[in-house]
């Protein structure tokens, strides 16, 4: 009953911060901000490239078609110099210059003279287009294939990766992987901010003196646990304006600015890869929310128990503004160390690595989000499991060690804290 | 009313209350004096359970104190905070709910104390608004609107005027009235001395004196009086040949005098006055009892000797 009380001021004093109304809007702003411009990105609004090619022998003209994609190919039959290309008024038009020599059937040599740096996948683009033709010419020139049979033989094979245990589904995997990695990415963001708002709290607490009042009211428990429901029930308020705010901005897009990205048209595939709109596909298509959400919900739960105790404890037992920011330090490494862990098992899914960092409470969280995104095999389910029931036991720990600390260092004043004096604290019956 | 019995409190090497034992008499102002660091708020906070003795038990109304009995204590820190950003009746309901008060009583308490200081219209304002002062009354409210039997008021003068000092004075001798026991730990003597009815002084950890004030004060008169008279001051000293010391004398006016005469040989203000009639003219003679703050000097400088 008293936890509910000092819950609900807790709630209510986060409520009424402008940190929290902004955040409840600015931070899916963003969001929707960077997958607009990744729509953007992986749309109709593609960098056009203007590519002179200069072609003395006549080699490439006719073989090479005018417009490729984003590609435009406009032929010369001279020699045009890199100074005429870079500063003669003719060929400013143009984003580069693609020369072709007269032995490039013999020396496999080109150059492209770029005005801006152009997009790697445009240069890896050019390269094949000039690739692609030369071996018709070279088809022509040794073999009796005319140019459609040639075109028919020389499509590339397109390689779809499966599960071989569920075929069925048609999942990126790097494409899942970093989409648990985002979800892990939110519930750091989440603990962290929330976190520092309980640390914060309790150093207050301390310093203005109001923890005397309160200790004579409600047990240093009572006192720990109000805090950490009441900002945890703000974190999920403020998760939950978020997941709304989004799948709202999503409905938006989807239905006013990219109306046509939903199209067959647009789905264009290209030597075998679907080049336009993945990120609309993965978005809309791909991400099994009523999965993700769930077990996003539970590891945010976790994980806020299990660090916002560890906040909680810092904040009581700090003695002075600067105690704080010397332990702030190690914990900013261990988030960094999650956020690693987060990408390495993305890369190393099966490694033995990422087994021990599931079971380690600090890197858990991101693992297993990343994990649930890829799929968890079925001889990575105890694990998995695993991973739960000691991220459940090191909240339980972690909360008894905090409220102890609470009890022994909320009241203690004038001192300079040490992992000493706080573990001393902490693992204190009396 | 309140037994504290063999109660002891180490932190770390510091030994903060030494095997220490006392009684709080209900219906009574009890002071709770003592220099800093001597354990009078360890000995609250052991009150208050915020803190566990390492030995020892304390009573309240003749049973083992528990967590559910601090409903009955109402406790105003030395060290007062609040929450600045709260208003000050959110603050005062917040409080009342987790003393377990339901919302109606809550209100007419919170309406009854705010009328008390005349100060309904902070109801809205913000607690960082408040002067220091005025924070001290809303504390002062928190403290008593469950309507306990047992105060501890630590401090609680310091940051009023002489105007509300008197008032709070007055407030306390009306809880009194009204049956509730009172614990005043201060510094301030003369505010122990005007309202207590009862003295307990702790002094590195143990207790150097626990005694109602009338007893106190017999205890430490050291049979010295004031005398302030007109006439000759040759005549006034040549009449306590015998029985008396005249400890000091000054001159305040023309032929007017002020003297300090100790008693001995169990002669009496009576006789004094019968000796001395004859060589000067009275203005006014009264008992030089001392101070609060001379018997505290004393027993604390004894006490470290």
């Amino acid at each position: 009953m008293k936890t509910w009380t000092i819950a609900k001021r807790e709630f209510k004093d986060r409520l009424k911060s402008r940190f929290f109304i902004s955040m409840a809007f600015i931070g899916p702003a963003m969001i929707i901000l960077g997958l607009y411009t990744l729509f953007s990105l992986s749309g109709s609004d593609k960098q056009q490239l203007n590519i002179l090619v200069s072609d003395p022998a006549n080699i490439m003209n006719k073989l090479m078609l005018g417009k490729q994609g984003q590609i435009k190919y406009t032929f010369i039959e001279r020699y045009v110099e890199r100074d005429e290309f870079a500063y003669g008024s003719d060929f400013q038009k143009y984003d580069a210059l693609l020369e072709i020599n007269e032995k490039i059937i013999s020396n496999h040599f080109a150059f492209l003279f770029q005005r801006e740096i152009i997009n790697p996948s445009l240069v890896t683009r050019i390269h094949r287009d000039t690739e692609k033709r030369l071996e018709m010419l070279k088809a022509g020139e040794f073999t009796q294939l005319n140019l459609e049979t040639f075109r028919r033989v020389m499509h590339p094979i397109k390689l779809d990766v499966r599960d071989a245990y569920r075929p069925e589904t048609k999942n990126n995997y790097y494409m899942a992987g970093y989409t648990g990695f985002f979800f892990g990415l939110l519930i750091l963001l989440f603990v962290i901010t929330f976190g520092m708002s309980i640390l914060r709290s309790s150093s207050d607490e301390k310093s203005n003196r109001v923890a005397e009042v309160m200790l004579s009211i409600v047990q240093p428990r009572d006192l720990l646990l109000g805090k950490i429901i009441g900002i945890g029930l703000s974190a999920i308020l403020q998760t939950t304006l978020w997941t709304l705010v989004v799948a709202f901005g999503l409905f938006v897009l989807r239905s006013t600015v990219f109306p046509d990205m939903f199209s067959a048209n647009n789905l264009v595939e290209t030597d075998g890869l679907i080049l336009n709109n993945s990120w609309v596909n993965l978005i809309y298509s791909q991400i099994n929310f009523g999965v993700m959400l769930p077990w996003f919900l539970l590891i945010f739960v976790l994980s806020y128990l299990f660090y916002g105790s560890i906040f909680a404890a810092l904040g009581a037992a700090q003695g002075s503004q600067s105690d704080g920011q010397k332990f702030l330090i190690p914990i900013l490494l261990i988030f960094i160390i999650a956020l690693f862990s987060g990408y390495f098992t993305i890369e190393n899914p099966q490694s033995s690595v990422v087994d021990a960092l599931l079971l380690i409470p600090f890197t858990a969280p991101m693992v297993l989000m990343v994990k649930i995104a890829i799929g968890i095999q079925d001889e990575g389910v105890w694990t998995f499991f695993l991973s739960l029931l000691i991220m459940v036991l090191s909240a339980l720990f972690f909360m008894r060690f905090a409220g102890r600390v609470y009890k022994s260092a909320l009241l203690t004043n004038g001192y300079r804290l040490n992992w000493r004096k706080l573990l001393r604290w902490g693992m204190r019956a009396k | 009313m309140l037994e504290i019995k063999d109660i002891s409190k180490r932190f770390g090497d510091h030994l903060a209350l030494s095997n220490i034992s006392v009684v709080f008499e209900p219906r009574k102002i009890h002071a709770l004096l003592g220099p800093n660091g001597a354990g009078k708020t360890t000995l609250i906070r052991l009150i208050n359970q915020i803190l566990e003795p390492d030995s020892g038990s304390i009573y309240f109304n003749g049973r083992f104190l528990d967590r559910k009995m601090l409903s009955n204590i109402g406790y105003l820190p030395e060290e007062r905070g609040m929450y600045t950003n709260m208003r000050v009746e959110d603050f005062l309901f917040f409080l009342a709910e987790l003393r377990g008060l339901e919302k109606k009583t809550a209100r007419q308490q919170i309406d009854y104390w705010l009328n008390k200081f005349d100060i309904q219209s902070w109801r809205t304002k913000r607690i960082e608004e408040l002067s220091k002062g005025m924070a001290q009354k809303i504390q002062f409210i928190a403290t008593v609107f469950h309507d306990p039997e047992l105060l501890i008021l630590d401090e609680p003068f310091s940051g009023f005027d002489p105007t509300n000092v008197q008032l709070m004075r007055g407030v306390l001798r009306e809880l009194k009235e009204s049956g509730k026991t009172i614990i005043l730990s201060t510094h301030n003597m003369n505010n122990a001395e005007t309202i207590s009815d009862h003295i307990t002084l702790i002094h590195q950890g143990n207790i150097v004196l626990d005694s109602d004030y009338a007893s106190l004060k017999k205890r430490f008169s050291q049979d010295v009086y004031t005398v302030q008279f007109q006439g000759n001051m040759m005549g006034f000293a040549n009449a306590l040949w015998v029985n008396y010391d005249l400890l000091e004398s000054k001159q305040i006016g023309e032929n007017q005098f002020i003297a300090k005469v100790k008693l001995l040989n169990d002669s009496s203000i009576n006789q004094l006055i019968t000796e001395l009639m004859e060589q000067v003219q009275f203005e006014g003679v009264w008992p030089d009892s001392p101070s609060m703050e001379d018997i505290f000097i004393q027993l604390t400088q004894t006490v470290t000797a």
